[in-house]
């Protein structure tokens, strides 16, 4: 479903991954785990099509295509998705509002008209169960965009807009960080639902938090900008065990 | 054609002779007239370049009983400030103006039982001569530049609303002006009046559709607020790009009363407004709540004056501006309290969002306070899209246009939040159209 091919990447004239190569097939969970700084985030953004993140060598395959050049709206309409490690704030821009656009996107149906009673009405009809499932009431349609939300509030937000476009493979990046223990519960449950649902997963982690939340499929680790090793289960408890050094020999 | 003195002179007897004036009105025009070739523009717009000798200054339109008689692209231009036209009927004081005249008239028995007179300003003139006369030029005189002696000169059209003591207007009175001739002045002249305790909304919109070639649209609004009366007015220009708007808009608010001004300004070839509001009774306050929005080469210079008089007095200004294409955006925000006001305090908060690099925008505050026990403050932010919510945005499926109107209307939302439901979705969706095709 996601393939990479050396992929190199350039931000502001650094050269932060040194020719990445992956490949994630459809329906299964992927897991990248690395140190700080190894690179899995700039394999996020670069993957989703980032303007700061120039692609200098190689390229991304989505489907058995070519997206390396496509700017990132067509790849969100062709099924990719990215969670945020740190999701921007958007000041005024009301989340009732911002999630009916996103449905609309995906469905082509709108809310009777835009009056706020409308739009609420027509994002729980189709969002409903999931706005429960993360702990979010009818009241946190009337936010701004993660403006004031917490940790976590911002990471569940992120898994939210996942169902409201159900993509084809969505990655996450670090959806598992800064979060406390019942967040990270019902982050675990989410996900396993979206596994549920067809959606294919990559999830980028630190701290490996979510491992045991679900069913992982493959496991890779990143060290200065590449994938050094991938593997099963396994490969996982090791690295837990004795850290990545286990890798890098 | 050449503007001599004689020909405006004869086009103010003309204008006040068709509309059946009284002397003193007459007289007021003549003098105008003349003291137009003596004066220079208003300071706040003396780089504006009007081509005075090209224009038509009284352009009288067909009245109609019923909105349907009016003519396809009136009411066009009219659905576009908003609202429908099935809607239109049931507003309960509403008035509509073309070029020189009020074509159209609705105001509620609701309205003249609770005394209120709410009428074009030229029906007010023959059935309330005195109370007109009292307030009539008395914020704003002809003698104080070019503009206003041209307004005094050949003003035509414009509402009168006086809310007695104590009343409170339950719903908000509207009046539509849309400039229809070419090439058209539209000088209408308004004058809202709250007794003391008094409480009402106007909401007056603007428009001109987009065949118009030149156009000066050079209005007076004068605003009354007695005390621990309650006036709000709202205004939603849209102009077409070869519309320059140079409208004079003046309040005062006596003791405990409030006036708020809610302004939306999309368009025009050129803007230069400066309202100015005088907090003369102590306890009084004003809010000045702006939205602009310029593209292609337009520009707009707009401020705000407000001068604390007396002890206690508030003030609040908030400006948003976006900027798109060549357009240039600027804001005045002019804040004074004077010796002896004690305990009041001002804030001007001015924001500008630039869609492109050829965009600009400028915040020029002008704070001053004589008294000691008085506080004032200022914010100003002039920024760009950033990138990270582009892309965010982006990533989402959004296109590039949609996410930037998604970001632009949220960096709006703090003032159409103000602004009443139907406009503001007219607002969002001049916004869209603005925005497409970048």
């Amino acid at each position: 479903m996601l393939r990479l091919e050396g992929l190199r990447v350039r931000v502001e004239d650094r050269e932060i991954l040194k020719g990445a190569d992956l490949e994630v097939q459809r329906g299964q969970v992927h897991l990248i785990i690395g140190p700080n700084g190894s690179g899995k985030s700039t394999l996020a953004l670069a993957v989703a099509g980032h303007p700061a993140y120039e692609v200098v060598g190689g390229r991304i395959f989505f489907e058995g295509e070519d997206i390396t050049s496509l700017p990132p709206d067509e790849r969100a309409r062709r099924g990719l998705f990215l969670a945020f490690q740190n999701p921007v704030e958007i000041e005024g821009l009301n989340m009732a509002d911002y999630l009916a656009k996103l449905i609309e996107k995906r469905t082509g149906e709108k809310p009777l008209t835009p009056l706020r009673e409308h739009v609420v009405e027509f994002v729980m009809e189709k969002l409903g169960p999931y706005l429960e499932a993360l702990g979010f009431n009818e009241g946190f349609l009337d936010r701004e965009i993660n403006v004031g939300f917490s940790g976590g509030e911002k990471k569940k937000f992120e898994i939210l807009q996942m169902f409201a476009l159900r993509p084809k493979l969505a990655i996450l990046d670090e959806p598992d960080s800064g979060v406390d223990v019942d967040s990270l519960n019902v982050i675990g449950r989410l996900l396993d639902r979206a596994v549920q649902e067809g959606i294919t997963l990559l999830l980028i982690t630190h701290t490996g938090g979510l491992y045991r939340h679900l069913k992982v499929d493959r496991v890779h680790v990143m060290y200065d900008g590449r994938i050094v090793a991938s593997g099963g289960g396994d490969l996982f408890e090791r690295i837990q065990e004795s850290g990545f050094e286990v890798v890098m020999r | 054609m050449t503007l001599t003195e004689e020909f405006l002179v004869s086009k103010a007897r003309q204008i006040s002779r068709e509309l059946g004036e009284p002397d003193w009105l007459r007289e007021m025009r003549e003098r105008s007239a003349r003291l137009f070739f003596k004066l220079d523009m208003p300071e706040h717009a003396r780089h504006v370049k009007v081509d005075f000798e090209s224009l038509e200054y009284f352009s009288p339109a067909e009245k109609a009983e019923k909105l349907e008689e009016l003519p396809q692209e009136i009411r066009e231009t009219l659905e576009a400030l908003g609202i429908p036209e099935e809607e239109m009927e049931m507003l309960a004081g509403m008035q509509v103006q073309v070029d020189s005249s009020i074509v159209y008239q609705t105001f509620s028995d609701q309205l003249k039982s609770l005394g209120v007179i709410a009428m074009p300003i030229d029906r007010a003139i023959r059935e309330h001569e005195d109370l007109v006369r009292s307030y009539f030029a008395r914020l704003a005189g002809p003698e104080e530049n070019k503009i206003l002696a041209l307004h005094y000169a050949l003003w035509a059209g414009g509402t009168f609303i006086y809310v007695p003591e104590g009343v409170e207007v339950p719903f908000p009175i509207s009046a539509l002006f849309v400039m229809r001739s070419l090439p058209v002045a539209q000088a209408d002249h308004t004058i809202v009046v709250a007794e003391e305790g008094a409480k009402v909304h106007y909401i007056e919109g603007c428009s001109a559709p987009s065949y118009i070639r030149e156009a000066l649209h050079y209005g007076v609004t004068e605003v009354w607020a007695y005390p621990g009366a309650e006036v709000r007015i709202t205004t939603m220009q849209n102009w077409a790009n070869h519309v320059i708007n140079l409208p004079t808009k003046r309040g005062v608010a006596m003791s405990r009363a409030k006036i708020e001004w809610v302004e939306s300004l999309m368009g025009s070839k050129h803007t230069a407004v400066r309202p100015v509001i005088h907090l003369r009774g102590e306890g009084s306050s004003a809010r000045n709540v702006g939205l602009s929005f310029v593209k292609g080469e337009e520009r707009h210079d707009a401020g705000v004056v407000i001068r604390h008089l007396a002890p206690n007095t508030k003030s609040q200004v908030i400006s948003k501006s976006v900027a798109k294409d060549r357009g240039s955006t600027n804001f005045y925000g002019k804040v004074e309290i004077v010796q002896g006001a004690k305990g009041s305090s001002g804030f001007v908060q001015c924001d500008s969002l630039l869609l492109s690099p050829e965009a600009s925008s400028e915040t020029i505050p002008a704070l001053r306070s004589d008294e000691i026990d008085s506080e004032l403050g200022h914010e100003a932010y002039v920024g760009k899209v950033a990138e990270d919510k582009l892309f965010y945005l982006m990533s989402r499926g959004l296109s590039e246009e949609e996410a930037i109107t998604m970001i632009v209307l949220g960096f709006f939302e703090p003032v159409v939040r103000d602004i009443p439901f139907e406009y503001a979705n007219e607002i969002k969706k001049l916004i869209e159209l603005s925005i497409k095709g970048m």
